[in-house]
C-alpha cells in the first residue's frame, strides 16, 4: 500500500525537518498552532514571532487566505501595526525596567499548511533580556500579568542553557522553555545562563529534562512528518 | 500590482465608508490626542499590555480573514438570488457580533468595577472590543454595498433591510462608546494609529452596468483572468521540507515609527 519509496522520502523529511529545527526548536515547535516565541541572543536583544491561525473549513476561506497571501502590502502594513504595538509595549516595559527598548519590524510570513492559514510577525526587540554577569535575566513584559491563549516559548542563545525558571515550563529542553496556553505568568522569571557556568539559583526546573531533551524531534517534526505524509497521500 | 476580481468597471460610489482599514482598530482613538507614548499607561501593566496586544492581533487577522471570505463569496455568486443569500446571512452574522459585543462590554465592566478584573485588563480586553467592533464595522458597510442592484423582492426574501443596515453600523461605531477608543490607543497605539488613514483592503461597488464588483487586493479572478495567485491546493508544495521559511516572506523597513506611512 505505502512504497518503500514513500517511506523513505517521509523519514528523509523528518530528519531534514528535525535538523533545521534544532537551532531553534522552539521556534518551530508547531507550524499550525498559534504560539509567541522569544528568541534571545548573547546581548539580550530578541527576535519576538507571533504567529496565528485561521482555519480554512471552506473553499472560500482557502480563496480569501490565499488573496492574502497575495497581498504584500496587507502584509506589510499588519507588520507595521506589530511593530507599533509591540514598540507601545516596549515604552511599558521601559518604564517598569528602566532599560531603553526599540523595537524594530523584521518579517511577517503567510503560509499555508493543508486547512490552516498561518501568520507570522517577527519584531527585534533590543534589551529584552537583562544581563547580569553571566546570565539573561527576562521578566517583563511577562511578569506583570501576560496571559493570552497561545503558548510562550523562549530560546536561549547558543552556548546557553536555561538555569533557572518560574514558573515551572511546561516543557523544556536545554535550551528552550515553553509555557502552555492560558498560563499566568505572573511573577516570571526565567534565567539564562552561559554553559560551563554554574547555575545561578534553585534549579527547580532540572526534574522537567529529559521529557524533550532532543530538540526537533518533538511535535515540530511529529507535524512536519505528518504534513510531508499528507502531502505525498494527496499526489497520489 | 493589486488584482481586481470581478471586472471593476468605473466604480459607481459605496466604497464602504467605515472600510478603514479590516485589520485596524477604532478609527476615532486619535480624537483623544493621546501621545502615544506611555504617559498614560500608569494603569496598564506591560504584561497585561501585552496580553492586549496579542489578543488584538489576533482579531485583526480573523477580521482580514472575515472581510476576504465575505468579498469573495459575493464575488462568486453565481446570481442574484445567491448573493442576496450571501448578503442575508452576512447582515445576521453582523448583529449577532454587535449582540455578542454588547454583551462582553457589560460585563467587563461589571467585573472591573466589582475588582474581578484590574483596569489593565479591561483595558487589554476593550482593546480587543475595539478591533471587532470595527471588524463588525466593516463587514456591515461590506454588506450595505452589496445590496445595490439587488431587487426588492431578493431584499425581501432574504430579510434585507437597507436601513437597518445602517443602523448596525452605528451601533457598531457607537458600541462602548468612547472608552473603547481610549482602550485601543492605550493598549495597541499602533494599530489605533493605522486607523487613521488606511484605505479600504476590500471594495466593494456597483459598475455601469449595475452588477456588484468586489475588489479584493492579491485575489486572481478565476472566472476571467488567470494568473500567479490560483487558489487551489497546490500551493502547499511550498511547504515541503523547509519548515523554517517557505511561504511569502516580506522583509521589514527599518522604519521603526508607530504606525508608519500607510
Amino acid at each position: 500500500m505505502i512504497s518503500n519509496r514513500t517511506i523513505a522520502t517521509v523519514l528523509a523529511g523528518l530528519v531534514v525537518c528535525s535538523l533545521a529545527m534544532t537551532p531553534v526548536a522552539g521556534a518551530q515547535q508547531s507550524d499550525t498552532e498559534p504560539s509567541l516565541v522569544v528568541e534571545v541572543d548573547e546581548s539580550g536583544d530578541a527576535m519576538v514571532t507571533l504567529t496565528m491561525t485561521y482555519d480554512l473549513d471552506s473553499d472560500e476561506e482557502a480563496d480569501a487566505f490565499e488573496s492574502l497571501k497575495s497581498d504584500e502590502e496587507a502584509q506589510t502594513d499588519a507588520l507595521d501595526r506589530y511593530e507599533g504595538n509591540m514598540q507601545s509595549v516596549a515604552d511599558t516595559a521601559s518604564d517598569r525596567t528602566d532599560r531603553s527598548m526599540a523595537v524594530t519590524a523584521e518579517s511577517v510570513a503567510v503560509e499555508r499548511h493543508d486547512d490552516v492559514g498561518v501568520l507570522s510577525m517577527t519584531v527585534e526587540w533590543t534589551n529584552f533580556a537583562e544581563m547580569d554577569g553571566d546570565d539573561l535575566v527576562l521578566t517583563e513584559p511577562f511578569a506583570s500579568g501576560y496571559e493570552t491563549d497561545r503558548p510562550l516559548t523562549v530560546v536561549a542563545p547558543d552556548g546557553y542553557h536555561v538555569s533557572e525558571a518560574t514558573p515551572t515550563p511546561d516543557s523544556e529542553s536545554d535550551d528552550t522553555a515553553t509555557w502552555a496556553a492560558g498560563t499566568d505568568l505572573d511573577g516570571f522569571e526565567l534565567v539564562l545562563t552561559a554553559d560551563g557556568e554554574a547555575a545561578t539559583g534553585a534549579d527547580e526546573t532540572d526534574d522537567a529534562d529529559g521529557d524533550d531533551s532532543l530538540p526537533g524531534f518533538g511535535i515540530g517534526a511529529a507535524i512536519a512528518a505528518l504534513i510531508g505524509a499528507a502531502m505525498l497521500a494527496r499526489r497520489r | 500590482m493589486r488584482r481586481t476580481a470581478t471586472a471593476l468597471v468605473a466604480l459607481a460610489v459605496v466604497v464602504s465608508m467605515v472600510a478603514a482599514a479590516p485589520m485596524a482598530v477604532a478609527g476615532q482613538a486619535h480624537a483623544l490626542e493621546n501621545d502615544d507614548e506611555s504617559d498614560d499607561n500608569s494603569d496598564v501593566e506591560p504584561g497585561e499590555q501585552f496580553a492586549g496586544v496579542v489578543a488584538v492581533h489576533e482579531s485583526e487577522f480573523e477580521g482580514e480573514m472575515d472581510e476576504r471570505t465575505f468579498g469573495i463569496k459575493i464575488a462568486q455568486s453565481a446570481s442574484a438570488e445567491a448573493q442576496g443569500e450571501v448578503v442575508g446571512e452576512q447582515i445576521k452574522d453582523v448583529e449577532q457580533r454587535l449582540d455578542e459585543l454588547e454583551d462582553r462590554v457589560d460585563e467587563l465592566e461589571e467585573k472591573r468595577d466589582s475588582g474581578e478584573i484590574t483596569e489593565g485588563q479591561y483595558q487589554a480586553e476593550m482593546a480587543v472590543v475595539a478591533s471587532e467592533r470595527q471588524t463588525a464595522a466593516n463587514l456591515a458597510a461590506q454588506s450595505e454595498a452589496s445590496t445595490e442592484g439587488l431587487d426588492e423582492q431578493i431584499l425581501e426574501d432574504n430579510e434585507i433591510d437597507v436601513d437597518a443596515i445602517k443602523t448596525l453600523q452605528e451601533r457598531a461605531s457607537e458600541l462602548g462608546g468612547a472608552e473603547v477608543a481610549a482602550a485601543a490607543q492605550l493598549i495597541a497605539g499602533g494599530s489605533a494609529a493605522a486607523a487613521d488613514d488606511a484605505g479600504p483592503s476590500i471594495e466593494i461597488g456597483v459598475g455601469a452596468d449595475g452588477d456588484v464588483g468586489v475588489d479584493i487586493p492579491g485575489m486572481s479572478d478565476e472566472s476571467d483572468e488567470e494568473d500567479g495567485t490560483d487558489a487551489e491546493a497546490d500551493s502547499e508544495t511550498e511547504v515541503e521540507a523547509d519548515s523554517d521559511d517557505d511561504g511569502t516572506t516580506v522583509e521589514g523597513e527599518s522604519e521603526t515609527e508607530a504606525g508608519a506611512d500607510y
